[in-house]
């Protein structure tokens, strides 16, 4: 979202009468990149849905608290993060007492999956994206897929650039471990 | 599969798709879940503004009888009835409203050789 648009919401949430449009506006300048990052994380379209839904009352409902210390989209961004982790906590949690493991049950999720439309090499590649901790998946699926820049990446994790640069090359590394081992 | 995996091969990033139209219908859903969910507590907040003069009037009559009852007392207190009766020239005043007896009130007011007096002749002074 570009500064000016930013500058609008703010303006425009201030004001309670105006709080709901500038709400919808923020919806509509921010669901898409929210989303991809959550699906990223999750893989699954129904659960990315209700986490990014989550999301949006949760910082609907703390609106008013917001005090413009970063910025609006940084915000949302941190949100729709902490709700994610929150899911993948608790489907842990779930699976545990069934002796699996959850990450092996999302990639069997995504064979059967309608919205997923990658070949066997692409569901590898998602397999080794989840043997990555959560948050160097998070900095993995920022850089790799959406090339997203390292400083706006720590401003939203509050992680220093150079430990963002080292996290991404130690995932790469590891990815490329994993499909090199499954090749062999 | 292919033995030299390359991370950066395209095709590798656009596997993911949404149901057609999802962003679309997204915005009316989420401004859809917040009216629900500010519902109930507009709802509090009409229901409020209904029973907020009932309640006003409450406060005053409540407040009004308060009032009357501390005025009440306050004009009892005043109005208590000073009963004077001498007996061989001791005051002895009897009060209407008090927890004490008569014979307390008696003791209280005279002096030890009225007391004295009190208890020798008592079969008298009945």
């Amino acid at each position: 979202m570009d500064q000016q648009k930013e500058n609008e919401i703010l303006v425009l949430i201030r004001d309670p009468l105006t709080r709901s449009k500038a709400f919808s506006l923020l919806v509509s300048e921010t669901s898409q990149s929210l989303y991809w990052q959550i699906r990223k994380m999750v893989l699954s379209h129904d659960d990315a849905n209700d986490i990014l839904q989550n999301t949006y009352m949760k910082a609907w409902s703390n609106i008013e608290q917001f005090r413009g210390d970063s910025k609006i989209s940084t915000w949302m961004f941190r949100i729709a993060i902490n709700e994610t982790y929150t899911f993948l906590n608790k489907e842990r949690i779930k699976n545990q007492s069934n002796f699996t493991d959850m990450e092996d049950i999302m990639v069997q999720n995504l064979r059967g999956d309608p919205y997923f439309s990658g070949d066997e090499a692409a569901l590898k590649l998602q397999q080794a994206i989840l043997t990555l901790p959560d948050k160097q998946r998070l900095v993995f699926n920022m850089k790799y897929f959406d090339d997203m820049k390292y400083e706006d990446m720590s401003e939203i994790l509050g992680t220093s650039v150079g430990a963002l640069k080292a996290s991404y090359h130690y995932a790469v590394k590891k990815i490329e471990a994993f499909m090199r081992a499954d090749f062999e | 599969m292919s033995n030299n995996f390359n991370l950066d091969q395209p095709g590798n990033k656009e596997v993911f798709k949404v149901p057609e139209h999802y962003f679309e219908n997204l915005q009316a859903e989420i401004q859809h879940r917040i009216e629900m969910e500010s519902a109930p507590a507009q709802g509090i907040r009409l229901f409020m503004n209904r029973v907020k003069p009932v309640l006003y009037m409450a406060a005053v009559f409540v407040l009004l009888l308060f009032s009357i009852r501390a005025v009440l007392n306050l004009t009892n207190t005043d109005n208590k009835q000073s009963i004077i009766s001498k007996t061989d020239g001791v005051e002895i005043e009897e009060f209407q409203e008090t927890a004490m007896t008569a014979e307390e009130i008696l003791l209280s007011s005279l002096d030890e050789y009225s007391l004295m007096y009190y208890y020798i002749n008592q079969d008298e002074l009945e």
